[in-house]
Parts: C-alpha cells; sequence; structure tokens
C-alpha cells in the first residue's frame, strides 16, 4: 500500500479573498491533490475554483474500466461541465485553472489546464513539470523569455485555456511512465508560489526536508522574502512518497 | 476517445548543465566501465579584516589537493564566522572549525553523512557554549564533496550558494529575526508582505554555534548531485550582505577561481572608503575534471 506524506497550503496572500482552492483525497491505493486557482477579473472567482475541487474530490473512483490517465482527463471534464452549469445558473463569468495529481496502481498521472502546475521529483532530480497554457509560456517557449522570466513578463496573466468557458478548456494529461518509488515527491502549486520560487529551488528545498510540511515552509520562507506589497492568493501542495 | 499526449512534460535537463561523462543523458555505446568518472574540485579563498579591528572569520579546506582521501572521504570547505559584539568572537569561529575537522577524520563515508555532519555541528556548539557560557559564539557553513554529491550543514548567517549554468541559488536560510517572523506568518497562513513587521534587530541571529540549545542546524537530508561546471561559494555576511547576487553571479563567472576572488575583493572594497566592512571571507569550490 502507497502511502504519503503531504501538506496543504494556501492563502489569500495580500489579496482580500483567497479565490485559490486546494485539497486531496483518497484513490485506490493511492491519492489524488489538486489545485485551483479561480481567475480575477472573473466575478467568483474562489467559486469557481472551490467547484472544481470539490467536483473531482467527489467524482467517482477510477474502477479500471478506463486506464488512469483517461479517468483523470474525464473527471476534470466533468467538473469544467459542472463548473459550466453553475455558471449558467448564476449568470456569472467563472473560471479556474486547475493542477491534478493522482498516484494509482503504482503511477503517478497529472494534468492540468491553465497556468497552475504539477512538479515531479525522482531520484534527487526533477523529472518533470507540467507546461503553462499561457501567452508567457509561449514567449519562453519560442525562446523570446527566459525560464525565470515567465512569472515577471507582461503577458504572464493571459491564459490560454481555462475551466468554466464553453472552450479552450481541454487538460493535458501525463504520466511518470514508471513506477512511483519511495521518496518521489511532487508539488502542485497556482502561479502564486512558482512566480517566486525557481524549479531548481523547489528541488533544493526538498533535499534539506524531513517532511512535506517543513518542505514548504522551506519554499515559504523563499517567497516571504521575495513577494510585493499586493502579491497574489497562494496554493502549495507538497508530497512525499514514503 | 481523446488522445493522451505527454507533451506537457518539460524536461528540464532540456537547458541544463553538461552531466558527468557516464551519466545515461549523454552516455554513448557501452561504457569501459560502470564507475562514474569523479569530479575534481579547483579551490580558492578571499579574506579582508574590512575596516574590524580583527578577524574572527575562520575557515579551513581538508583534502583540497585531492589524492586518496579526498577520493575516499571527501573534500571539505568550512567556514564561521565569530559574532561580533559578543566575547571571543575569533576563539569560537576557530573553535567551531576545529572541531568539524578533528570530527571528519573519523566519519564513515559510507554512512549517514548528514547525520554525522550534524552530531559535529551539534558538538561544537555545546563546546563553545562551555567555553563561552552562552555570551558568544559564531555562524557555520560546512560543506563536504563526495562522490560526485555535496552535503552541508548550516546555521547563523553565513551563505551557501551554486551557481549553476549562469544562475545563482542560495542553498541554505538565514537563522534571524526577520526569517522567525516569516515562518511565523507562514503558521498563521498570512503570506504577504504586509504580514510581517520588520524591526532594527531584524538581522540578529536566533541560532548559532554556542547558544547551548542543541537544536539541529539545517542541512541536506539528501545529497545534491554536482556536475561539471558547477561552482559552489560559502562566504560570511561580508561578503553576502556587501555584495549583490549580479556581482556574485558576474565573479564567478570569471575563468579561475583566483579571478573570482579578485573580483569578490573588488566589489566588496572599490568605492567603499570611509564606510564601514566587515570581516569577509569566501571559499570557492568550482567542479571539474
Amino acid at each position: 500500500m502507497m502511502r504519503f506524506d503531504s501538506f496543504i497550503f494556501t492563502s489569500a496572500g495580500g489579496r482580500e479573498v483567497n479565490e485559490d482552492h486546494a485539497g486531496s483525497g483518497k484513490l485506490p491505493d493511492g491519492e489524488i491533490f489538486i489545485v485551483a486557482d479561480g481567475l480575477g477579473g472573473h466575478t467568483c472567482g474562489d467559486v469557481a475554483s472551490d467547484c472544481i475541487v470539490r467536483s473531482m474530490l467527489e467524482a467517482p473512483q477510477p474502477d479500471g474500466s478506463v486506464p488512469p490517465e483517461k479517468w483523470l482527463e474525464d473527471t476534470i471534464n466533468a467538473a469544467n461541465a459542472k463548473l459550466a452549469e453553475l455558471r449558467a445558473a448564476q449568470n456569472k463569468s467563472m473560471k479556474s485553472t486547475v493542477a491534478a495529481l493522482a498516484v494509482t496502481g503504482g503511477r503517478a498521472y497529472w494534468a492540468n489546464v491553465g497556468d497552475s502546475r504539477v512538479y515531479y521529483f525522482h531520484r534527487n532530480d526533477i523529472e518533470a513539470i507540467t507546461e503553462d497554457h499561457s501567452v508567457a509560456f509561449k514567449k519562453f517557449r519560442s525562446g523570446e523569455i527566459s525560464r525565470d522570466m515567465i512569472g515577471k513578463d507582461e503577458d504572464q496573466s493571459g491564459l490560454l485555456r481555462s475551466l468554466g468557458g464553453n472552450d479552450r478548456n481541454t487538460p493535458d494529461v501525463g504520466c511518470s511512465g514508471h513506477a512511483v518509488e519511495s521518496g518521489d515527491a511532487f508539488v502542485l502549486c497556482s502561479d502564486g508560489v512558482w512566480e517566486y520560487v525557481r524549479d531548481e529551488e523547489f528541488l533544493i528545498d526538498l533535499l534539506k526536508s524531513s517532511s512535506a510540511a517543513e518542505w514548504a515552509d522551506y519554499v515559504l520562507m523563499r517567497l516571504m522574502e521575495r513577494l510585493p506589497s499586493n502579491n497574489d492568493n497562494l496554493s502549495l501542495i507538497t508530497v512525499r512518497v514514503l | 476517445m481523446s488522445q493522451i499526449i505527454n507533451q506537457n512534460i518539460l524536461r528540464v535537463s532540456d537547458n541544463t548543465v553538461v552531466r558527468p561523462e557516464n551519466s545515461a543523458a549523454v552516455r554513448k555505446g557501452v561504457p569501459e566501465s560502470n564507475e562514474p568518472r569523479m569530479l575534481r574540485y579547483q579551490v580558492a579563498n578571499l579574506q579582508g579584516i574590512g575596516t574590524c579591528p580583527r578577524q574572527e572569520d575562520s575557515f579551513a579546506f581538508v583534502n583540497a589537493l585531492g589524492g586518496e582521501q579526498a577520493v575516499r572521504n571527501g573534500m571539505m570547505a568550512i567556514l564561521a564566522d565569530g559574532m561580533g559584539g559578543m566575547s571571543g568572537g575569533k576563539e569560537a569561529s576557530e573553535t567551531a572549525i576545529s572541531t568539524i575537522k578533528t570530527d571528519f577524520q573519523d566519519y564513515d563515508p559510507n554512512g549517514n553523512i548528514p547525520d554525522q555532519l550534524a552530531a559535529s555541528a551539534v558538538r561544537a556548539d555545546k563546546i563553545i557554549y562551555d567555553m563561552l557560557g552562552g555570551n558568544g559564539g559564531c555562524t557555520l557553513a560546512a560543506c563536504l564533496f563526495l562522490r560526485n554529491k555535496m552535503y552541508f550543514v548550516s546555521e547563523g548567517d553565513s551563505f551557501i550558494y551554486l551557481l549553476r549554468n549562469g544562475r545563482l541559488f542560495r542553498l541554505n536560510h538565514e537563522f534571524n529575526i526577520v526569517h522567525e517572523s516569516y515562518l511565523e506568518a507562514i503558521h498563521n497562513r498570512t503570506v504577504s508582505a504586509k504580514s510581517v513587521v520588520h524591526r532594527p534587530d531584524d538581522e540578529a541571529l536566533t541560532h548559532f554555534i554556542g547558544d547551548g540549545s542543541g537544536a539541529a542546524p539545517e542541512r541536506l537530508v539528501r545529497p545534491m548531485d554536482l556536475y561539471v561546471g558547477d561552482i559552489v561559494m560559502l562566504c560570511s555576511d561580508g561578503v553576502g550582505d556587501f555584495v549583490t547576487e549580479n556581482q556574485v553571479i558576474e565573479a564567478l563567472g570569471k575563468k579561475s577561481t583566483d579571478e573570482m576572488c579578485a573580483e569578490l575583493d573588488r566589489c566588496i572594497n572599490e568605492g567603499a572608503e570611509g564606510k564601514y566592512r566587515d570581516n569577509y571571507t569566501a571559499l570557492i569550490v568550482k567542479c571539474t575534471y
């Protein structure tokens, strides 16, 4: 039975309302972890992100009838449909990102829509990071800006995909491709975290930590050194495979 | 049925350092040996008294010249900054260095390195506390380089940096009042610049070697892999607080470790006549073959 040490942190940051939500739940021989960032500029961002996280945690468990990555994709699509229903019922624009990690059957599966991220750390290295669906990330991919500048770019808030709309909401899905091992680790976070913490710094702080909570403390201390006065909401989930 | 794509996986190694020659990423054909090629280390140090009446920083390299000892037991770089304004700063820093060096002779390189390093720091803490009665102490930054990996312990406000591919990373954090405030804000879930009230004594240390607390130092619980081209710098706050990170990047970008030290020295002292300068010490370790 796979065991995890995980820590969930979410905060309004320098804003009045926290429009992020984060949560976790059990899966067959595993767990699911979810971060959702309600889009500011759209009313009810907090309602949107809450809807996504709740829907995914309340979704039917994977039963082996479809591959786990398909289950994860379907679960996100179903959450998107629920958000669309809510939006129509309240006649309000509601949009959210999502970053989700499902560890089940000994493997890890992740998915994202928008610019919340999943990081996978394997054998003391960064194995994989999800790609943002944003204009700034496209500029990085084209070589116009460096990776370190994605969070500082003027187009950083320009998303190319999000949940809650009729289109441009397709999740990207990935998997570990191999069995998850003891010592493996994951981070899920909204842009309010990764804007201020570089990829390698998540790894450095993992290598210093004996628990998921300690790992989060180290990461958040870096954040505190770098924050502007009105910093965004932030959500962080650290997961260590025991 | 929608196609599952893996295009979202970003391989960070696409734009990172050259890895040791026999790593899976760059291996070609069948290697003659399964033994990894061992890194060698070019080292240099910089030290100055600043405008202080005496030098209270201490440092040491152990096994820096390489050889069988270095291959078997590793190489150490150790730095301690005696606390000014308290008694016995120089005595404290020298004692911390000698304690770590002595313990290192008995380390088991196949044992738990993080635990051994932490135990040495705790032992130094007790010795200095007994020596000075809690009225003095020092910082500590100690790095062990073994089999292409690095371990460290740290306490106080000295700096441990890694320069990799032109990008600078601070490896350790500071044990001072402002960082305690950060931790308190984090635990209160108020992560914003407004949640911390800055005080004149923000930089005062909350933990140091000699405070008698026996508290575990900060350390790498798992080692960090090192690659050719990596540069590790340990320095006292007389460097870290007086030189910007961009200046550090520029200095560590020089060709030789001696030139790196010369550039750091220039950054600290140029145009600083008449201004306060702390004792300053930097230890530079460049990874090469």
